[in-house]
């Protein structure tokens, strides 16, 4: 067992063991309070540190810590325009919506964002409406993140030999299950801890857990983040040194080659993913798992990367004479080779727009696609529900002031810190262009190995999965609240004692969990797309209608539900339409222009003619939401 | 919409749609600045020498680094001095509106 793979096992006891600890004191101090509101919404009392990071740390999700650090090390420093609006975020995402919207849930007593929609119009509809395409689109959510949660744990465990003694007892008693057996044992068992995880300290301790949990995971992630950055510059030589060396990098070569020893095999020999190949001066390094089987001397094609910058070639094949990485001694015969669609060849745009692409000829950031993310990042998170409820959750208006400030730091130093960090890890750490997406434990193994504090990899690994765990968290009370409180307590049983929502809220959250476990058991094809999918979607349905009931005495609940079926309707027709043009499960962007933004233009537009052509709105809920009543009784 | 003897309007509503433009300005601005700028000097031809500002490409220092270092002292300012304080209602219940009163189209505006 390695050193670093030890400590990686006791940083997650460890951390488990705190996130428990947090949900027994959570429940303690529950205890006595309106059970529904305690559990779906912490009974309204977060000050600012517990209202700024439970906030922060949704949002960060699991793509901060894997796809985020995978884009920047593919793409360079174009990541941050890419990233830019960040800048803004936290001022709109809590601003723009966060007072009034508190208001008028504290004013009607409401719990979910179904909830304020529907006490706002006084309109079942609305509710039921708003709940049902938030439990579509935030199930689609749910499964990405546990995949996710899944993925990162398999990579943490990868080398424990109790680890793999569980893939092994698992692989043998669910063989005979059918769908279960589809499943990557050590997926499984990775996807089951996870999940139990969470179920478990989701459904002890409720919203207070969640929020307190975000807290310890906001600080897990900034405190790793701080680390990484010290340690890359330093390894790498400071800023300038870094970027000077981006700027000479050319994009690296994808293809296909058969390896070939030079003699007939004597029995089958495996070579595993990522190793380096050299032959003649050149440096490839191997995609996949390459088998040569036992009476032949050469493999079938397998996938490799060509390494094509001068000074990368040089010091992997300096490396490879003092013994620091070993030859395997194979002779590689490309069979196929793809050079990047925009890039290849040339130096210069690691350090510039649009970046190199392997896949679009036009590069990664075209100026048309940088104008759509600084619109999509701040508008699309004010619109999130998972974000809208934590609006909710805040004690008063100071706590808000303060907390978009402390927001607004945290992500500065966060997210700028990333970009630097995975800009040094492509010059230091060649070749993961093969898995990108292991990028960042990668790069904290690297980096701590090379320091001489192996141990402290857990630390920076525990990140990324604070990061999804503390969204999963919000994701799975958010669709259990919109069961229980949106659709059973409106519109099944509006009497239903204590004792019956409380076993009801934990049965709820325990079967959505497992639910989600049972579907990303064999992920669908196209998740990634299904997370772009939820995220757009759920903008799309919530943002204009949220935005108008609220600011908008004229809106009417027939507006609102033409508005989130407006919305929807134009992100499920422009998916289906990309889908038809392209065959990815993409949404089509019409005119060039990002499809969030046409969502939101049909949302909008369908409203106003709703509100155009329908009846007035009611005097006595204007009233109640849009002028001081308590003043005129005055 | 607002008739002669409604109550006056709620503070929070009217504070809440004064830093709603407002919010919308600030993202207007940077949007501006740092779409503009990165559009202007960040897609250099090929074979543009590249220059550096403490470290970064220059775009970036001019184009995302310090627009984001003023994004955040203006989200403190505002935050801090420009949204209203308000004592937010109790979480009572909130009495029901008879289904008499609900229906949409009576004589408002």
């Amino acid at each position: 067992m390695s050193e670093g793979s030890t400590a990686a096992l006791l940083t997650f006891a460890g951390y488990t063991i705190s996130v428990f600890v947090l949900a027994i004191l959570s429940n303690r101090v529950g205890k006595g309070k309106d059970f529904v509101g305690e559990y779906f919404l912490g009974s309204r009392g977060f000050g600012v540190w517990a209202f700024a990071l439970t906030f922060a740390a949704t949002n960060a999700s699991g793509g901060s810590f894997t796809g985020f650090p995978a884009l920047i090390y593919t793409h360079g420093w174009t990541l941050a325009l890419w990233i830019a609006a960040y800048m803004v975020m936290p001022l709109v995402s809590m601003a723009l919506i966060g007072k009034r919207m508190n208001q008028i849930a504290r004013k009607t007593n409401a719990l979910t964002i179904p909830e304020v929609l529907r006490a706002r119009f006084d309109s079942p509809a609305v509710g039921l409406v708003a709940t049902s395409l938030l439990i579509f689109f935030m199930f689609f959510y749910l499964l990405a993140q546990f995949k996710a949660g899944g993925i990162i744990l398999s990579t943490l465990f990868a080398d424990e030999p109790l680890f793999q003694s569980a893939v092994s007892f698992v692989s043998q008693t669910t063989m005979n299950i059918p769908w279960v057996n589809q499943a990557e044992p050590d997926y499984l068992v990775c996807l089951i801890v996870f999940a139990a995880a969470v179920i478990i300290y989701v459904v002890y301790g409720g919203f207070r857990a969640v929020v307190w949990t975000d807290v310890m995971q906001g600080i897990v992630m900034f405190l790793g983040v701080i680390l990484m950055l010290g340690m890359a510059l330093w390894q790498v030589g400071g800023l300038e040194v870094a970027t000077r060396k981006l700027a000479k990098m050319i994009p690296p070569e994808h293809g296909m080659a058969v390896l070939s020893t030079g003699s007939i095999a004597d029995s089958d020999q495996t070579f595993a993913k990522g190793i380096w190949l050299f032959d003649s001066g050149k440096v490839f390094r191997l995609g996949e798992l390459a088998t040569l089987t036992k009476g032949k001397s050469s493999t079938e094609p397998v996938k490799i990367l060509k390494i094509t910058t001068p000074f990368e070639v040089e010091e992997l094949n300096a490396k490879r004479i003092s013994g620091k990485i070993p030859d395997p001694g194979l002779r590689v015969k490309v069979t196929e080779a793809e050079p990047y669609q925009y890039g290849a060849g040339q130096t210069g745009n690691y350090v510039s727009n649009p970046g190199p692409a392997s896949s679009n000829e036009l590069g990664f950031l075209a100026i048309g696609t940088a104008i759509s993310f600084f619109i999509f990042w701040p508008f699309a998170a004010t619109g999130q529900p998972s974000n809208m409820v934590r609006l909710l959750s805040f004690k008063d208006t100071r706590t808000l002031r303060y907390s978009i400030v402390t927001v607004a730091v945290y992500y500065s130093i966060i997210y700028f810190a990333l970009i630097i960090i995975f800009c040094c890890a492509r010059v230091l750490m060649p070749g993961m262009e093969i898995a990108p997406d292991q990028t960042m434990p990668a790069f904290a193994a690297q980096l701590t190995r090379d320091a001489g504090i192996p141990w402290l990899a857990g630390l920076l690994v525990a990140a990324p999965f604070a990061a999804v765990m503390s969204s999963v968290d919000s994701f799975l009370l958010v669709v259990s609240s919109a069961v229980v409180r949106d659709i059973y307590q409106q519109h099944v049983n509006r009497n239903a004692p204590e004792k019956m929502i409380k076993i009801l809220s934990y049965s709820v959250t325990v079967i959505v969990g497992v639910l989600a476990v049972l579907a990303v058991l064999n992920p669908p094809q196209y998740l990634q797309d299904l997370i772009v999918f939820a995220t757009g979607g759920l903008a799309a349905c919530f943002l204009i209608p949220m935005l108008l009931s609220l600011y908008w005495p004229r809106m009417t609940s027939n507006a609102t539900i033409a508005a989130m079926l407006g919305g929807t309707g134009m992100h499920l027709g422009l998916t289906c339409y990309g889908y038809w043009e392209n065959q990815t499960f993409k949404a089509y962007s019409f005119l060039g222009v990002n499809p969030f933004i046409w969502d939101l233009i049909g949302s909008l537009g369908i409203a106003l003619v709703v509100i155009a052509l329908g009846p007035k709105p009611n005097r006595d809920l204007v009233l109640k939401f849009f002028h001081d009543t308590s003043a005129s009784r005055d | 919409m607002v008739q002669e003897h409604d109550p006056p309007v709620d503070p929070v509503f009217k504070s809440s749609l004064r830093e709603l433009k407002w919010i919308f300005v600030i993202w207007l601005v940077h949007f501006v600045w740092v779409v503009g700028y990165c559009y202007a000097f960040g897609y250099p031809p090929p074979e543009t020498p590249l220059t550096t500002v403490i470290g970064m490409p220059s775009w970036v220092f001019w184009g995302v680094f310090v627009p984001w270092i003023v994004a955040t002292l203006v989200t403190g300012w505002f935050a801090l001095t420009q949204i209203e304080d308000h004592v937010l209602p109790d979480c009572s219940p909130a009495p029901e509106i008879s289904r008499a009163d609900k229906t949409e189209g009576t004589d408002h505006e």
